[in-house]
């Protein structure tokens, strides 16, 4: 491995808690090539660690996941093979963490890296769009134990939100057709309280906003009278359920007061310039209002990366429509001081083969691929797990699904091993097979 | 044949005799339950209003039509709740709920595959009709390999599974049998000693020979058996392996002939060429699921929880030693009564409907001290099915009007015979409407569904539902006045009381009471345009507790 000298930036976030994992991950990962004096003339070196962990318990904990279905190459993203047989004509760039080198395709989520921690050495299984799907949502494989599992948004939602957490505390944005679990599906067996408010495309979520001939008035006259008419009939039949049906319309009418939240016209011109005016750059302005506004976890779809054929193309249009507006949300997470508490995990189904195709293309490939992670709980700065010269196999820190799980969880400060509930049957939260990954927790 | 006439003859003979000779059945199921210990006093009949739509929603599957609640609550014959009944029972309506119910069952809203909604819909709604017995529909349903083109939509159960084995040991055990096996697939089942992982694997042995079969001409899929294969586990917990030969629970060993290599089938398996084995372990299995005697039990225990809110074994689906039904002496006594009657659904329905424990008010302080959920001493909440609150709602805000004035407009000239027929005949006229409205009210059911496909059908509130109610572009088109609406309707008239009438009798199926009335009468003085403030009410109502419960 060859390392080049990069051009420093200046860190963003100064805070003690990035520099200070930062330092730790280096160690345990790389020593050797880090240039230390950035750090000691920076002058935090004095924090420990665990005041500055106290102080952060005030937030609750959120995550931003972005689902990069059909599956990214690993190649063309964050783990590159310049000069190998696999390695096709794209070009790694330098990133913001000496010895850190990703591709071209990438360049302002490079300058980012310090903030962020790449995982090498996946190895997951599974080459099934659907199946690898669910799993890379939930920590299981389907139809092990019978039934379907929840997915992570929904156990986050129900672990990490305070009892008074605003609504909406779990959304997803994404385009129609890309909706692959459903809102029921995705909270299984935990309910429909847990299951995330979908908003399609770039608009607010199914009938969220009034017809535009209905007044504000209207509503809330007729959700008075709506309450009087409730109240008499709970006058002789209140129960848990009718108690529900009323939380329902409680909770809808929440929904509506804040849907200021998914109102692109309310956010400056200069942030539509800064994240790109296409689909991917408006939901990253949605989920950045949505994490600003105690939102637990937002989960943003982007695809298609199934580059089967002309995957070089495919992923110069793919990433280039990414790479601006994800780095520019990274960057405004980390300018709110929100990244210490939030949780970023960039995933998809599976990576592609190292071989390339006769179509130009890359196919299915689950043994060795990459994703990358920031944020609360994880260290930043460094890249864990290796593959060999040509990236056909892990040759260091090789992890699978569950264990990816494992780590997540814990990360959030959360027991993957921790039991909920299908009726009578202990469900773990993600698969018991899976260990976390101690060297990339901070 | 000759000796299932015979069974069929005895079993209306003993039948004729115990409702002869002794006294009604339903008078027996009501002393049962007040016979329980424990049982504490029962809460007072229910107010005619509410045994209208209850009764309405049960056998019907939607609320009645206000000028039917006005006539109802007007009759002052002590015999109007029993003619009730029985004009609802012979009503087009009830084959449909009973349509909806039992595709609901047996289907779960899962994907459409071997056969279309509309074939599999008018299989149903005709075996309603006619009343076929339940072990007939079984034989059918259980039976089926899609070949036989009179009945082709029964084969629905395993095509639309695509006979996998996982799926309808699951579902065959508990749908037909009330014992739900699936924890039994991994491991013997870890909290009821009485199922094990043989019991599993003993009936996928039945079912393990089978195969979807696609004729490659058609494109029609059907169900083909090998002659070989047998149901092997390991145990996910011991590691233990084994090999399960059929066996229905604790029923006797299925004795198969031993045939010569080479003479096993009628039709060998062969590309492009659908399996017929010589021996059929499918065919085996039905006949041992109607004379095993959870057939009945499960059948009649189900038909009991969706008229009481609760079953006598509770969850419906768990019948085993372990949870033994809270009357057990009820259940066997329905279970024989229903077996004698030829297995027929509505008898049973009757006598239920019949029932002082059914006709019990749901007024919780009408409830005496102590009341249990299986005291069955006062009736049950229950919320709106999704088919149950979307058809409701099509009723209540006049969609049905609307559409009978379409079609009389539309028919007057095009196709006067059809317009006649529909006049005399109530069931054209419930199926011309039914056909034109399913789109809509699907859609709007599809929004009240919280099961998952392959999952029992339950009804829990979401946020979604409440915003489509009030924002949702079909709900808003409900409440803009048009010929023959609800709204429509309100509007022309022109005194509060009448107009309060009007409302509450096409929602909820009653009279407002005084202050409901004062609250109309306040709420219209606050508007200048009369169908705007009826728009308001009308959606209040559609929205209230009251409307998405059957109580």
């Amino acid at each position: 491995m060859t390392h080049e000298a990069h051009p420093q930036e200046p860190y963003a976030c100064r805070s003690p808690e990035h520099i200070i994992s930062r330092r730790r991950f280096f160690g345990d990962i790389v020593a050797g090539s880090l240039a230390t004096g950035g750090l000691a003339a920076s002058g935090f070196t004095g924090f420990t660690h665990s005041a500055v962990a106290s102080s952060l318990k005030k937030q609750a904990k959120q995550v931003l996941l972005v689902f990069q279905h059909g599956g990214l190459s690993q190649l063309e993203s964050w783990d590159p093979k310049p000069h190998t047989d696999t390695g096709g004509p794209m070009r790694p760039i330098a990133t913001s963490v000496p010895g850190i080198h990703v591709c071209e395709l990438l360049p302002h989520t490079a300058r980012l890296m310090h903030h962020m921690t790449l995982l090498r050495g996946l190895s997951t299984g599974d080459n099934n769009h659907d199946s690898a799907r669910v799993t890379m949502l939930t920590g299981w494989k389907q139809g092990v134990v019978g039934g379907d599992n929840p997915s992570m948004g929904a156990i986050c939602t129900k672990f990490l939100q305070g009892e008074q957490s605003p609504q909406p505390s779990y959304v997803v944005l994404c385009n129609r057709p890309q909706w692959h679990l459903s809102a029921l599906h995705d909270a299984s067996f935990l309910g429909s309280q847990y299951a995330p408010v979908v908003a399609y495309d770039e608009a607010p979520p199914d009938n969220l906003v009034s017809p535009v001939e209905r007044e504000a008035r209207i509503v809330s006259r007729r959700a008075a009278l709506r309450r009087r008419f409730a109240q008499r009939f709970a006058r002789d039949r209140r129960s848990a359920r009718t108690d529900a049906y009323d939380t329902a319309f409680d909770k809808a009418l929440q929904l509506m007061e804040r849907q200021q939240l998914f109102d692109l016209s309310q956010i400056p011109e200069r942030d539509h310039d800064r994240y790109g005016r296409h689909a991917f750059g408006q939901r990253c302005l949605v989920a950045r209002t949505l994490l600003e506004s105690g939102c637990t976890f937002v989960k943003l779809n982007h695809g298609n990366y199934d580059t089967h054929f002309e995957n070089f193309n495919h992923h110069f249009e793919r990433l280039g429509e990414f790479d601006r507006p994800f780095a520019a949300l990274l960057q405004d997470i980390v300018d709110r001081g929100l990244l210490e508490t939030t949780l970023v995990i960039l995933i998809g189904e599976f990576g592609r083969t190292p071989t390339i195709n006769a179509s130009v293309g890359r196919d299915h490939w689950s043994d060795s691929w990459s994703m990358a992670m920031a944020g609360c709980g994880v260290k930043s700065g460094g890249a864990f797990g290796k593959t060999n010269h040509n990236g056909v196999e892990v040759t260091d820190g090789k992890i699978n699904s569950f264990d990816l799980f494992h780590t997540f969880y814990r990360a959030l400060g959360l027991d993957a091993h921790e039991e909920i509930f299908d009726g009578d049957r202990p469900v773990t939260l993600a698969d018991p097979h899976g260990k976390a990954v101690e060297e990339v927790l901070a | 044949m000759a000796s299932s006439f015979a069974a069929a003859f005895l079993a209306v003979a003993i039948y004729g005799t115990i409702v002869g000779a002794k006294e009604p059945l339903h008078e027996r199921i009501d002393r049962l339950i007040e016979a329980q210990p424990g049982f504490p006093r029962a809460a007072p009949p229910a107010s005619d209003d509410e045994f209208l739509r209850r009764v309405t929603l049960d056998v019907t599957g939607i609320i009645p039509s206000a000028p039917k609640a006005r006539r109802f609550l007007a009759d002052s014959s002590p015999q109007k709740r029993h003619e009730l009944v029985d004009r609802l029972l012979e009503s087009p309506e009830y084959p449909r709920h009973m349509q909806r119910v039992f595709d609901r069952l047996l289907m779960q809203r899962r994907r459409h595959r071997g056969v279309s909604p509309v074939e599999w819909r008018e299989y149903l709604i005709d075996s309603f009709r006619t009343n076929k017995p339940w072990d007939q529909l079984t034989r059918e349903i259980l039976g089926a390999d899609g070949t036989e083109e009179k009945i082709r939509a029964a084969a629905k159960f395993y095509l639309d599974r695509q006979v996998n084995v996982t799926a309808l040991v699951r579902d065959v055990g508990t749908i037909f049998l009330g014992r739900d096996l699936h924890c039994a697939q991994c491991h013997d089942h870890p909290v009821i000693e009485e199922w094990e992982q043989t019991d599993f694997y003993s009936l996928a042995a039945f079912l393990t020979r089978s195969v979807l079969f696609t004729d490659k001409k058609t494109q029609q899929t059907l169900v083909g058996e090998r002659a070989d294969g047998e149901a092997t586990f390991t145990s996910a917990l011991t590691q233990i392996t084994g090999e399960a030969p059929p066996r229905l629970f604790d029923g006797e060993l299925l004795t198969e002939p031993k045939l010569k290599k080479g003479e096993e089938y009628i039709v060998a398996p062969d590309d492009g060429a659908r399996p017929v084995p010589k021996f059929s372990r499918r065919a085996e299995l039905t006949p041992r699921i109607i004379a095993h005697s959870g057939f009945a039990r499960n059948i009649v225990n189900r038909l009991w929880a969706q008229l009481m809110g609760r079953g006598l074994v509770h969850p419906v689906d768990q019948h085993n030693d372990e949870n033994p039904a809270s009357h057990s002496e009820l259940l066997d006594l329905l279970a024989s009564e229903f077996v004698a009657s030829g297995y027929d659904l509505k008898v049973v329905l009757r006598e239920l409907l019949s029932t002082r424990t059914y006709a019990r008010t749901s007024r919780l302080s009408a409830a005496p001290e102590g009341v249990e959920p299986d005291h069955f001493a006062v009736a049950k909440l229950r919320p709106l099915s999704p088919d149950q609150q979307a058809w409701s709602l099509a009723r209540a805000v006049g969609r049905f009007d609307q559409e009978q004035l379409a079609l009389v407009a539309e028919l007057t000239h095009a196709d006067p015979e059809l317009l006649a027929v529909m006049e005399s005949s109530p069931q054209t006229r419930e199926e011309v409407l039914h056909d034109r409205l399913i789109a809509e009210v699907d859609s709007v059911a599809n929004i009240f569904v919280t099961s998952l496909p392959g999952q029992a059908e339950r009804s829990e509130a979401t946020p979604d539902q409440s915003l489509f109610m009030m924002n949702g572009e079909l709900v808003g088109k409900w409440l803009v006045r048009k010929p023959g609406n609800l709204v429509d309707r309100l509007a022309k008239l022109d005194n509060v009381d009448a107009l309060s009438d009007e409302l509450y009798l096409s929602i909820l199926s009653r009279y407002p009471a005084k202050e409901e009335r004062e609250w109309i009468g306040e709420h219209l003085k606050s508007y200048d345009d009369v169908a705007p403030a009826c728009a308001d009410l009308v959606w209040a109502l559609l929205t209230s507790t009251e409307f998405r419960f059957n109580y």
